[in-house]
């Protein structure tokens, strides 16, 4: 009787003892590793293939992995790369300086249009790669590239002699089992350089974030990445030790107006949005705090810029002004007046406009809807749109049908040049006023001079200043209004030990080389 | 049984009745927020607590339910005219027209009008208030609803089509237009008012299945379905009292199904 | 009426259903606001030459003839085209979900008829026992009127899973219909002539109620299979199952064209099978 029991209890399925699970929220759009833009993907990609250098996600320092040791020329031009020596790919070949030399040519390969490329190049294009020995490289720059090192995180070193892309890398872990749309299961790898104390990892494909915070509580989860103000409260409620605020995120949420000169829009809006009175006006009348307080429950800090209070080697220090008073002040001086509790403008038309952001987000549907009321209360009515992410797009860079817009930005690097491709006023990007031929007003002109000088220069100290004097004119001419940082809120089990989630993605597994579980460590 | 329809079509009058009357109970509008008090659990001041943004659920609970009340039976009457016209007409003529237009309804049943439904959002222009976007949603909802009830509208007049009566009607010289006005439409009339009241909380739960998955309608106007969505999330069962809009979609739809008359089963 | 006759009365009409529904949802995919839009234009990394470039290939790849073109071409080989929401072949994708949702489907449709069945029969035999009657209309009823997303969400944080919930949609349909069908059948002169011979509650519910009403019970079936197949997007959308349903949903987020060719005609020929099922076996009245 007693064996049968213990044979049922044995038959029972339970956590595999050595084995980490959690979720993503969507099916990763691609498994190549030089395609990667989603985050589902780049989670993916940062457990499964090897890096030269890795940016700690806690002390944002450069780290050694596939290199030994690197070395970056005075003019920021050249960095010298020491690889490991010894390793081997799983197809048994071994990892030389012409796998790295391969994968930067695939990487730089002109069809794939790859978002890790691009960042390399500058205006004067690409950098040339080169092998000095079987263990050493060389890139060389067009023009000098500051932090050159913080490049190389996201690129995959890959096997000159696969025959098959993606292949097996030098990653942690390997893919062992992938249902698209279900679960992707990976493997500790043989033949990583560094053997993660975890063997496996299960990934689940799970979009609905109540069922994975059910699945969290009941055990069936060890990790939730990126948690919702809402279900962080409620775990933090249930199971207090769980729930873990890794501080502020370098993300930002922010509203633009639309100011391109061939916006679907009527002329006299576009004038609005053109004066710097109005835009800074309607920043001053968006109560930040509220937002902060009343949709992110408290872990939120209200911005005043793009770049976050947490970074603290970029942040010029400055606080977000609310003030109606002073912004009806504003507006009155602009020749607006206030009629019935509406705002009318001097050729007596009604202040009013749409805010478009993305259907199912339920916090940015939130701010809209908080900016919708601090606006009325200036007598500006606010229409919000939400739409479906594709139909958003569409308007947002093609049509440039829309008004005002509210999004958010997803900062994958803390420097700078991470926000080139969103200041510089010739770039796709460009929210306010992509693709300009050249610089509408003058103020664009010196954000664009300012932050390709930053570019191009290695001295901090004059980068940091380029930088302040980008922040000041944004502050100034309130392009885009960033309305907060989000805080990094993500849920770790009892079940593991060593997780340091931080502000940076992916915020729980990060640090895969240090991470175990109890039953592990009960083991040892 | 009919007591059951009055007792039915009681509620229905109450929550109508407390529904229209918002405005005028309603201790502030739907879209003020309570920012001290965001998520607060029931009180004098807030008998149904608020939503995440401060808002009293119960005014916007009336809100909501005035919405519905007001469109779904709108959507439901284009519909049976629609079915009325077309069922009609099929089952009065028979032969090929009654093939082309069941083909036609049997498309209508089979393609995907939640893909149409996203597309239509994202056409409307910017500025369309509220109350517009979700009125076009219900007409939208009426426009393509048509096909099951004009089968069933179809089959009604196909049926009488052949009954002594219109037969005799028929013999004695009537023309097809008085047959129509005189004799037919009239003995369709029941099923048609029938149809309606089926159709009034098929529409009910459709918007509120719209706003459960994201479709619904704009800030800061309230919907059944975007009440409902703030389940998502939410504590059910230490907080109880959000289950209130829940408990009256099912009041509502369930009274609408009640006052139909039940079939006659007795032999 | 037999198979091979159901097939060529209804066949024709089936295909031309389907294909225009197919080519509809593909008009439909390629022509709404956002079709050609890719999420990759955003990425703050890529510069204007390279969003240039993404977005005329997007252009390229959603030419509607040309595809079109492809899918039939491709359908002699079962080549159902390439899903770029879910980075995988159609083909693949369909397989392995499809046994997912007709799973859950046939085990809500054989709960449903034995939970509806099973409270329909004592509800037609006792007809005077309205208590019993009334409480399981009013149960009926109540679950009828709750929106099958809302049924979703309280099933999950219950944690039932997605059959559950189409078994709750799909019951008091069942029950209903049922009442009303084996009432008729109780009600009829010639059971009351078999009781008054003094045969048995069981070979007349057996013989009598249930054998004559079986074709319309099977029309119940087919109607019941349709709704569930419309109700299993809002349903595998909110209980995140692996289904038809949430891809379906996917398809129609990411206006993935091939994907929603694919699921539309998938789910076409299943409701227009369906109803040719439920029109064929209705009482011969009931069709003129």
């Amino acid at each position: 009787m007693k064996r049968g029991l213990l044979l049922v209890v044995l038959a029972l399925p339970v956590a595999a003892q050595n084995e980490l699970r959690f979720a993503l929220h969507d099916e990763p759009k691609t498994l190549d590793p030089f395609l990667v833009a989603d985050e589902p993907a780049e989670a993916i990609r940062y457990l499964t293939e090897g890096v030269l250098i890795r940016i700690n996600r806690r002390t944002q320092q450069s780290e050694a992995e596939l290199a030994k040791s690197w070395k970056i020329s005075p003019d920021s031009r050249r960095i010298t790369i020491e690889l490991r020596s010894g390793l081997r790919f799983p197809d048994g070949s071994p990892f030389t300086s012409a796998d790295v030399v391969k994968s930067f040519e695939r990487l730089f390969d002109g069809s794939l249009h790859s978002p890790i490329a691009d960042a390399f190049q500058s205006a004067k294009g690409r950098p040339k790669v080169a092998a000095l020995n079987d263990h050493a490289v060389v890139m060389e720059f067009p023009a000098p590239t500051g932090s050159i090192e913080r490049l190389f995180d996201q690129v995959a070193m890959v096997s000159a002699r696969a025959e098959h892309r993606p292949a097996p890398g030098l990653g942690p872990y390997l893919i062992a089992e992938h249902k698209p749309g279900v679960r992707i299961v990976l493997k500790r790898n043989p033949s990583a350089w560094k053997q993660p104390p975890i063997e496996t990892i299960r990934i689940d494909i799970e979009q609905n974030r109540d069922l994975e915070l059910l699945r969290f509580r009941r055990g069936e989860l060890d990790l939730i990445d990126k948690l919702t103000p809402d279900l962080y409260e409620r775990l933090a409620s249930e199971l207090p030790g769980s729930a873990v605020d890794a501080g502020p995120t370098s993300d930002f949420e922010f509203l633009w107006f639309n100011m391109a000169p061939q916006a679907a829009i009527p002329e006299y809006k576009k004038a609005w949005f053109r004066s710097v009175a109005f835009r800074k006006a309607i920043s001053e009348a968006i109560n930040r705090d509220d937002l902060c307080r009343v949709i992110y429950r408290g872990h939120a800090t209200p911005a005043a810029g793009p770049v976050s209070p947490s970074n603290q080697v970029w942040f010029h220090a400055a606080r977000p002004v609310f003030d109606p008073a002073d912004a009806t002040r504003s507006l009155a001086a602009e020749g607006f007046r206030l009629q019935n509790g509406g705002l009318r403008d001097s050729a007596g038309n009604a202040v009013e406009f749409a805010i478009v952001t993305n259907a199912g987000s339920k916090s940015r549907e939130r701010i809209a809807a908080m900016i919708q009321q601090d606006l009325a209360k200036i007598g500006v009515k606010v229409n919000v749109v939400t739409l479906d992410f594709p139909s958003l797009i569409e308007r947002i860079t093609r049509s440039l049908n829309y008004e005002a817009s509210l999004l958010g930005f997803v900062n994958i690097d803390p420097d700078p040049s991470a926000l080139m491709n969103v200041l510089l006023s010739s770039a796709a990007n460009h929210p306010w006023n992509p693709s300009e031929k050249t610089p509408a007003t003058e103020w664009e002109a010196e954000i664009d001079r300012l932050m390709l000088a930053q570019a191009e220069s290695s001295d901090l100290r004059v980068r940091k200043k380029q930088f302040d004097r980008v922040q000041e004119i944004l502050r100034e001419q309130s392009p885009m209004i960033c309305l907060l940082h989000p805080n990094a809120l993500s849920a770790v089990s009892a079940r593991v030990a060593s997780a340091n989630p931080a502000p940076s993605f992916p915020h729980t597994f990060w640090d895969f080389g240090h991470m175990m579980l109890h039953s592990m460590n009960a083991r040892r | 049984m009919s007591r059951l329809r009055v007792a039915a079509l009681s509620v229905l009058a109450l929550v109508t009745l407390a529904a229209m009357l918002a405005p005028f109970w309603a201790r502030s509008s739907y879209e003020v927020q309570f920012r001290e008090t965001p998520d607060a659990r029931p009180s004098w001041k807030f008998p149904l607590g608020t939503d995440a943004l401060g808002r009293d659920r119960l005014t916007r609970l009336a809100y909501g339910t005035r919405v519905s009340l007001l469109l779904a039976p709108a959507a439901a009457l284009l519909t049976c005219l629609e079915a009325a016209v077309l069922g009609g007409i099929a089952g009065f003529a028979g032969g090929r027209i009654r093939s082309i237009i069941l083909f036609a309804a049997d498309l209508f049943l089979t393609l995907p009008w939640l893909f149409l439904l996203i597309a239509v959002r994202a056409c409307l222009p910017l500025n369309t208030s509220p109350e517009l976007s979700v009125a076009i949603t219900f007409v939208l909802l009426g426009a393509l609803g048509w096909a099951a009830p004009a089968r069933i509208v179809c089959a009604a007049v196909a049926k009488l089509r052949q009954s002594d009566f219109i037969l005799q009607a028929r013999a004695m010289g009537c023309s097809r237009a008085r047959l129509l006005m005189r004799h037919l439409i009239p003995n369709v009339a029941p099923v048609l008012l029938a149809q309606i009241w089926i159709a009034i909380p098929v529409y009910i739960l459709a918007e509120a299945t719209l706003g459960m998955l994201g479709l619904g309608v704009a800030e800061p106007l309230p919907s059944l379905g975007s009440i409902l969505r703030d389940l998502q999330g939410a504590n059910l069962v230490a907080e109880p009292w959000q289950l209130a809009p829940a408990v009256v979609l099912a009041v509502l739809a369930g009274a609408f199904q009640l006052v139909l008359p039940r079939e006659d089963y007795s032999v | 009426m037999t198979a091979l006759r159901l097939v060529g009365k209804y066949g024709l009409r089936i295909a031309a259903l389907i294909a225009i529904a197919g080519l509809a949802s593909g008009v439909l995919a390629r022509y709404a606001p956002g079709a050609v839009a890719d999420e990759r234009e955003l990425d703050p990394r890529l510069r204007a030459e390279s969003v240039a470039a993404l977005r005329a290939e997007a252009e390229a790849s959603h030419s509607l003839p040309a595809f079109l073109g492809h899918y039939v071409r491709g359908l002699i080989h079962m080549d159902l085209g390439f899903s770029r929401s879910q980075n995988a072949p159609v083909r693949e994708l369909i397989a392995d979900r499809c046994g997912t949702t007709l799973r859950g489907l046939l085990l809500a449709l054989a709960g449903g008829f034995s939970i509806g069945l099973g409270l329909a029969i004592p509800a037609a035999r006792f007809r005077r026992a309205l208590v019993y009657d009334t409480s399981c209309a009013v149960l009926a009823g109540i679950l009828l009127s709750v929106p099958a997303a809302l049924l979703a969400y309280v099933c999950l944080m219950a944690g039932a899973s997605s059959t559950v919930v189409l078994l709750l949609v799909l019951t008091p349909r069942i029950f209903l219909f049922s009442r009303n069908l084996l009432a008729q059948g109780y009600g009829a002169a010639h059971v009351h002539m078999a009781r008054a011979r003094g045969v048995g509650e069981l070979r007349i519910l057996v013989a009598h109620v249930v054998r004559p009403a079986s074709g319309p019970m099977l029309a119940v079936a087919a109607a019941a299979a349709s709704i569930g197949i419309g109700a299993c997007i809002p349903i595998e959308a909110i209980c995140d199952t692996a289904g038809l349903g949430r891809l379906a949903w996917q398809a129609a987020m990411a206006r993935d064209l091939p994907l929603l060719v694919n699921l539309t005609v998938i789910v076409a020929l299943v409701t227009t099978s369906a109803m040719a099922v439920a029109e064929s076996l209705a009482p011969q009245e009931a069709r003129s």
